[in-house]
């Protein structure tokens, strides 16, 4: 058989079995399996052990789990309140501030647990009953709280640059840094539509009265300020570490992890030992699925070696002689879509190894592609059908319809594609901090 | 059926017990890291077995979740399309997947297994100062695959039982 009819076969299989709802890694399992057979025969699957440990037992990789098990302590922590209150206090005053609170408060959040659908669950629960409770349009308030969890993933630390830094051979640390200035630019963007939706519309967004302001200014707001001593010396640890060039992304999970359990054991009081074990329990079994997706991925990605896939691909992109910017814009789209139906982490692990070659073809820096691929990603997760903060918030609160969440929801997704060309036309608004770097 | 159910009923409490032990092989991965980064930094002597150990421990956890995770059917997938199928159809195409992965597990069981036999026979040993005989670390895969075989063994057994039923109720 031609090696293009088992390209094709393989590749087949993989779309088939993915859209019939077959677990992920064993969609790439299995056509990548099959694929290697097809070619190699028998002789190519016996090596696929050392591929797979090989590819597994990575130091780099050890930061996946322990910055998963990071974000679940700090999401049990009850840190979400305090940020939420204490960017609430400083910036209820601006028009639609609650919702300009919970953008900021959304977006540190990230920088210290990287799930999207962590903040959404915590910090969004307050953010919205509070909105709503102050009259705020329940479009908007919808909107302001499922949006913002998005930045988890491109404000370090992030999983999936961990994910894409390893499939890619990418240093993760410089894809930490790399995602810092975007991540406030969308923060920022996000801020900006708050902002001239509330002044255009001139409703939906109640601003608070200078009596309630000064009721609730003074000491409390102080009191709050201090207390986020804590999520402050953990980022600055954490991403200082990285930055500094002390500490590898891994070496600065451990201490993410031993810092967020001080704060949480001592400092919040706030974890027991059920708690505790809580924590272990779901970080396991986040890493587990995760891990198994990366098997099927490394058995996919040797498939695709053995055949030269990538590189052809690569070759007839620049065969087609079609502008870079157009070719880049093309992948974004086709992310897109495929975000649409398939979860973040996945994703990257099926297009990475395609689309690497291009990338390198055209002379484009992988962590710029990172940057730009996380990024439409958090288009994915605030999409149906399969948009997770959607359904976070859908199923926290029972005072939004999917409906209302859906509609308020949408706009974001324009905004963080004006981000996305942003930083597709300015690359060095990714590139200027990992170039700093030691 | 009765047999069945007892030794389901068994693995189910083995890949249980294995999972875990997979939260406290995380704990103890991120103690080891954090003792080695302290030795490293404070100390300037780090160990020469934390990061060797710590990427044991990674495949350790990346295999040994498996089958438990299959057997509460949390792995990732995209079920947007499957959501909208009949129960009939679904049925069917669980049977599919779990025979996929009872192959899937056969071919990682198999390829794994081999390289651990010889590296065993050959008294292979890490690239390392620790020196660690490799088919220790080797054997994690062949053993959590030969879970997952199992796991999906079970599955596929109450697929053909479901779909069984399915078929009875729709002759009726």
């Amino acid at each position: 058989m031609s090696a293009t009819m088992i390209i094709i076969i393989s590749i087949s299989i993989l779309l088939v079995l993915l859209m019939s709802g077959c677990p992920i890694f064993l969609c790439m399992g299995i056509a990548g399996g099959l694929g290697i057979f097809l070619y190699s025969g028998i002789s190519g699957l016996s090596v696929l052990q050392t591929t797979v440990f090989g590819a597994l037992s990575k130091f780099t990789l050890v930061a996946a789990p322990l910055f998963i098990l990071m974000g679940e302590i700090i999401f049990k922590s009850g840190i979400s309140k305090d940020l939420y209150e204490a960017f609430n206090r400083i910036l209820r005053r601006v028009p639609g501030g609650i919702a300009i609170a919970t953008v900021f408060a959304s977006a540190i959040f990230g920088a210290l647990c990287g799930i999207s659908i962590a903040a959404v669950a915590s910090i969004g629960v307050i953010a919205l009953s509070e909105m709503l409770k102050r009259g705020y349009d329940p479009k908007l308030a919808a909107g302001a709280v499922c949006a913002p969890g998005a930045l988890a993933m491109l404000i370090p630390p992030s999983l999936l640059f961990i994910l894409y830094g390893e499939v890619a051979g990418v240093s993760v640390a410089k894809l930490f840094i790399a995602g810092i200035l975007p991540g406030i630019l969308l923060a920022g963007l996000m801020c900006l539509y708050i902002l001239i939706r509330v002044i255009i519309s001139s409703r939906g967004a109640a601003r608070d009265t200078a009596e309630e302001a000064l009721s609730s200014s003074g000491t409390k707001t102080i009191n709050i300020l201090i207390r986020l001593w804590a999520p402050v010396a953990l980022i600055t640890l954490v991403l200082g570490s990285i930055y500094i060039g002390i500490a590898t992304p891994t070496e600065s999970a451990a201490l993410g992890v031993v810092g967020a359990y001080f704060i949480a054991f001592i400092v919040y009081r706030s974890l027991n030992w059920n708690s505790f074990l809580d924590t272990l329990a779901n970080s396991a079994r986040v890493t587990g699925t995760i891990l198994m997706v990366f098997v099927g991925a490394v058995v996919f990605t040797q498939f695709l070696n053995i055949l030269r896939v990538p590189d052809s691909f690569a070759q007839f992109v620049a065969s087609l002689h079609v502008s870079p910017f157009v070719t880049m814009l093309s992948i974004q789209f086709m992310l897109l879509v495929l975000g649409m139906f398939v979860d973040g982490a996945s994703m990257i692990m099926i297009t990475t190894p395609i689309l690497l070659p291009i990338v390198l073809s055209q002379n484009w820096n992988p962590i710029w592609f990172g940057v730009l691929m996380i990024t439409n990603i958090e288009m994915a997760v605030i999409t149906p059908p399969v948009g997770l903060n959607l359904y976070t918030l859908a199923t926290v609160s029972d005072d939004v319809s999917m409906e209302t969440i859906l509609k308020g929801t949408l706009p974001y997704v324009l905004v963080i594609f004006l981000g996305l060309l942003i930083l597709m036309t300015f690359p060095q608004i990714s590139l200027w901090l990992p170039g700093l770097m030691r | 059926m009765g047999i069945f159910s007892a030794v389901t009923s068994a693995l189910h409490k083995i890949f249980s017990a294995f999972s875990k032990v997979s939260q406290w092989v995380l704990f103890i991965l991120t103690m080891i890291v954090f003792y080695d980064v302290v030795l490293r930094y404070v100390f300037n002597n780090p160990t020469i077995w934390a990061l060797e150990i710590s990427e044991y421990m990674l495949v350790f956890l990346g295999f040994f979740m498996a089958a438990d995770i299959q057997a509460k059917k949390r792995h990732i997938k995209m079920d947007f399309f499957y959501s909208v199928f009949p129960q009939a159809v679904r049925s069917c195409l669980d049977a599919l997947f779990h025979m996929g992965t009872a192959g899937f597990s056969l071919l990682l069981l198999w390829s794994s297994m081999k390289m651990t036999i010889t590296a065993y026979r050959y008294d292979s040993l890490s690239n390392s100062l620790l020196e660690t005989p490799l088919f220790i670390p080797y054997s994690i895969i062949p053993l959590a695959m030969l879970m997952l075989l199992l796991q999906s063994i079970i599955d596929l057994v109450e697929d053909i039982s479901h779909m069984k039923v399915h078929k009875k109720e729709g002759s009726q």
